[in-house]
């Protein structure tokens, strides 16, 4: 029963065309509170993709300098890299997490409380653009790399 | 045609020569493909700069197993996550006592000792945050086989490449094993239960 289901959503995922119209849900967006004296911070999220591919092209945030990264590990030597776009392919669940592809957010304008809130804006080339609420988490909140 | 025989041994031997000398000539460039890990120089004593603005020499870990990571204040992802981590795993592998965690400073030229006090004291468990001049910091990224490396991102700002491996060392302050940054949670809490036990 369970593989009939399983290959159904299968059968279904395969039949939205590449070109279909992109359908886009945005959940659990967070940022890491700012430490003493630090101003950069960055944001976490999961892109849902119920449809056709999309591409996240931009963010933008009031609280500071919002922009896409990506982290690379290579033997054990981080890089961090500006990324112009973010590819969605069409029934996909991109996510953005600690020591990965996340949204740097450098000077910043004041520094982020555990517990508080603030709006992020982001552009996508088909979607549009969505506004969602990042929740700010404690500092040693425990986001496993990778 | 001897003429031609010697023309080609000729030019087997210098291509031998250009062999011989590329083989025994590698540039001593430090890349993150080739840290710096020859056990036999692997560590050793530092003096660093403690958050007090004194001279920190590594003789005051001793007794204690510690865990070393490198990283800047000014690092966005990876070092809070690296660093919230190993509390976390301290706190499950035998508590916030068991284990120093020190935080050495790739970038003197922003975290002074103020800056690397701060930022230690926010994961609310006990940090030592380090720091030094830029030849002492150099010496220890060397001492230990830390790549660490400028990247300007625009308007004379910029962030860092660098090895985002944790370094393990027992009480004797021996080098015992490494943490790497995608390792899973379970294998890495065993590796500080083990050198805390």
């Amino acid at each position: 029963m369970r593989t009939s289901a399983a290959l159904a959503a299968i059968l279904l995922a395969s039949c939205t065309p590449k070109s279909a119209a992109p359908v886009i849900s945005i959940d659990g967006a967070w940022a890491r509170a700012t430490l003493p004296g630090q101003m950069s911070s960055a944001i976490y999220f999961a892109v849902r993709n119920g449809g056709g591919e999309d591409r996240l092209l931009s963010v933008s945030a009031t609280a500071g300098e919002a922009s896409l990264h990506s982290t690379s590990m290579t033997d054990g030597v981080m890089r961090m890299r500006p990324l112009q776009a973010l590819d969605i392919p069409s029934n996909s669940k991109v996510e953005l997490k600690p020591g990965a592809t996340h949204v740097m957010l450098m000077g910043l304008k004041a520094p982020l409380a555990a517990g508080s809130t603030f709006p992020l804006d982001i552009r996508f080339e088909k979607s549009g653009e969505r506004k969602v609420t990042v929740t700010v988490r404690p500092a040693t909140a425990d986001g496993a790399m990778m | 045609m001897r003429q031609f025989r010697i023309a080609i041994w000729a030019l087997v031997a210098v291509v031998l020569v250009a062999i011989g000398v590329l083989m025994l000539w590698k540039p001593q460039v430090r890349t993150a493909s080739q840290p710096m890990t020859v056990a036999s120089s692997f560590g050793g004593p530092f003096t660093l700069v403690g958050s007090d603005g004194q001279p920190f020499a590594s003789s005051r870990l001793n007794g204690k197993p510690y865990a070393l990571f490198f990283g800047f204040t000014h690092c966005p992802d990876t070092c809070p996550t690296t660093l919230a981590r190993l509390v976390k795993l301290r706190r499950e592998a035998g508590g916030d006592s068991a284990l120093n965690i020190v935080f050495v400073t790739v970038d003197p030229e922003r975290d002074g000792p103020k800056e690397m006090g701060a930022y230690a004291n926010g994961f609310g468990a006990p940090i030592i945050g380090l720091t030094g001049s830029r030849p002492q910091i150099d010496k220890v990224e060397k001492q230990f086989g830390i790549f660490a490396q400028k990247v300007p991102t625009g308007g004379g700002d910029y962030t860092m490449d660098h090895t985002a491996t944790v370094l393990l060392f027992g009480r004797d302050g021996k080098f015992v094993a490494t943490i790497a940054p995608d390792e899973q949670d379970g294998p890495a809490r065993d590796k500080l239960k083990r050198i805390t036990a």
